[in-house]
């Protein structure tokens, strides 16, 4: 990260950033006690700015967006403190331990298999999918750090960022499973700052292990935490 | 009380102001959603307008703003500031998109003028408030010629800061500490009037 991020606030607040720049300074806004509220008084300014120019629509632009917003579904909205997950949670708590069991037989420096990549298919990158318009993104609080995922429908991917989850003892990595009714398959271990990875089906959920190093064929701890993509 | 399947809007002692109304929006009321959209669909053209220029092209900005509106009110976090300030930030940002996407159909085309050109105000019935034009503007001829027309090339035209900076021929780090600073002087000013 260049030194001098911080002083993107105003080109950032103008839209005057590319979306590498964006997704950047917004990582940075997320690690910084002083930015949102400088970012959020800035935005009342240029809000103030844009208010100025008010100019009135023609009115038959009302009935077209009412008719427009009757016709489409809202996002659900973000749980803070998982408490309506909590059952889907356990039934994947039950999914792990069942598999930690027979991990123990089968684990010791399994090559797993590496679904993750730092570009997809499109060339798709972590930051591209958080800066993706239609992105949905949640931040997951973990004991000493934090996980960001964002979800993009238009680009097919999920991005998860690592670069604030705790560090782990040597020996041990991250690992990311998806859990679909099958059980849970490695979708590879977490050994960079930022990946991605293709959006599963939709009933599948992610789940973040930590595992030795090399990664686990099944998960062989309980999981840090679990998220149904669908739900960000 | 529950709510009541009406369409029209509670009266109360004071008018629901757009913070209020985005609240009921997320809970899929469409009453509120018109009167909110009542409330900013000025400021949101207005935005729309001055940045696309084509007043369809605006219009279709404005719809697309206002359906991100319904679609996102769920997760409105009013801590992150005001409902009319979030609506116009999506607002430009949606607008300067606008002008990328279809800059980038046509990168050919010759180079707009580096002068940010005077705006048609247009037959229009212009529906400004008018203290808040008027404080507006006096606080944006409080910067310098360097911040205004660096604000005023990445606001109207949405030009990203090396566009700006290559346009007036400055260093890059230059106009990007001109955007932060004159913003901050506008913030400044405009927080002072409020206080006045």
């Amino acid at each position: 990260m260049t030194p001098d991020i911080h002083t993107l606030a105003g080109a950032y607040v103008l839209d005057a950033v590319e979306p590498d720049e964006r997704a950047a300074f917004e990582t940075h806004l997320s690690q910084c006690d002083s930015c949102p509220q400088e970012v959020a008084s800035l935005r009342r300014a240029v809000a103030s700015w844009g208010g100025s120019l008010a100019l009135a629509p023609p009115p038959e632009l009302r009935t077209r967006v009412l008719g427009q917003v009757e016709r489409t579904r809202q996002l659900p909205p973000l749980v803070k403190e998982v408490s309506s997950a909590a059952r889907r949670r356990r039934r994947t708590a039950r999914w792990l331990a069942a598999a930690a069991v027979v991990v123990a037989v089968a684990a010791g420096g399994v090559a797993t298999q590496q679904a993750l990549e730092d570009n997809g298919p499109a060339g798709v990158t972590a930051a591209q999918v958080f800066s993706s318009s239609d992105a949905e993104t949640s931040t997951i609080a973990m004991r000493g750090g934090r996980a960001r995922i964002a979800l993009s429908r238009d680009l097919g991917r999920i991005a998860l960022d690592a670069s604030k989850m705790p560090p782990l003892p040597d020996g041990r990595v991250y690992q990311l499973w998806v859990i679909d009714e099958t059980g849970p398959h490695s979708a590879g271990v977490v050994d960079r700052p930022s990946l991605t990875l293709k959006i599963p089906a939709p009933d599948a959920q992610l789940a973040l292990t930590t595992e030795p190093a090399g990664g686990s064929r099944r998960p062989t701890t309980e999981p840090l935490f679990v998220v149904l993509p669908s739900d960000l | 009380m529950p709510t009541e399947p009406t369409l029209r809007l509670v009266a109360g002692d004071e008018p629901a102001g757009p913070d209020a109304l985005l609240e009921r929006v997320a809970r899929g009321d469409l009453a509120a959603f018109d009167a909110l959209y009542g409330q900013l669909s000025a400021a949101v053209y207005g935005v729309a307008r001055r940045v696309v220029r084509d007043p369809a092209r605006a219009e279709e900005v404005t719809q697309e703003v206002f359906l991100d509106v319904w679609r996102q009110a769920t997760r409105f976090d009013h801590v992150r500031g005001t409902a009319r300030t979030w609506v116009l930030t999506i607002a430009h940002r949606r607008a300067v998109d606008a002008v990328r996407s279809s800059e980038a159909q046509r990168a050919r085309e010759e180079r707009v003028s580096s002068r940010t050109p005077e705006v048609v105000e247009g037959p229009e019935e212009e529906v400004v408030s008018a203290m808040e034009h008027e404080s507006v503007h006096r606080c944006l001829e409080s910067l310098t010629p360097l911040q205004l027309e660096s604000l005023r090339l990445a606001y109207f035209q949405g030009y990203t800061y090396a566009q700006v900076a290559s346009l007036l021929d400055r260093p890059l780090p230059t106009i990007k500490a001109r955007m932060r600073d004159g913003l901050i002087r506008l913030r400044d000013c405009l927080e002072a009037t409020d206080d006045a």
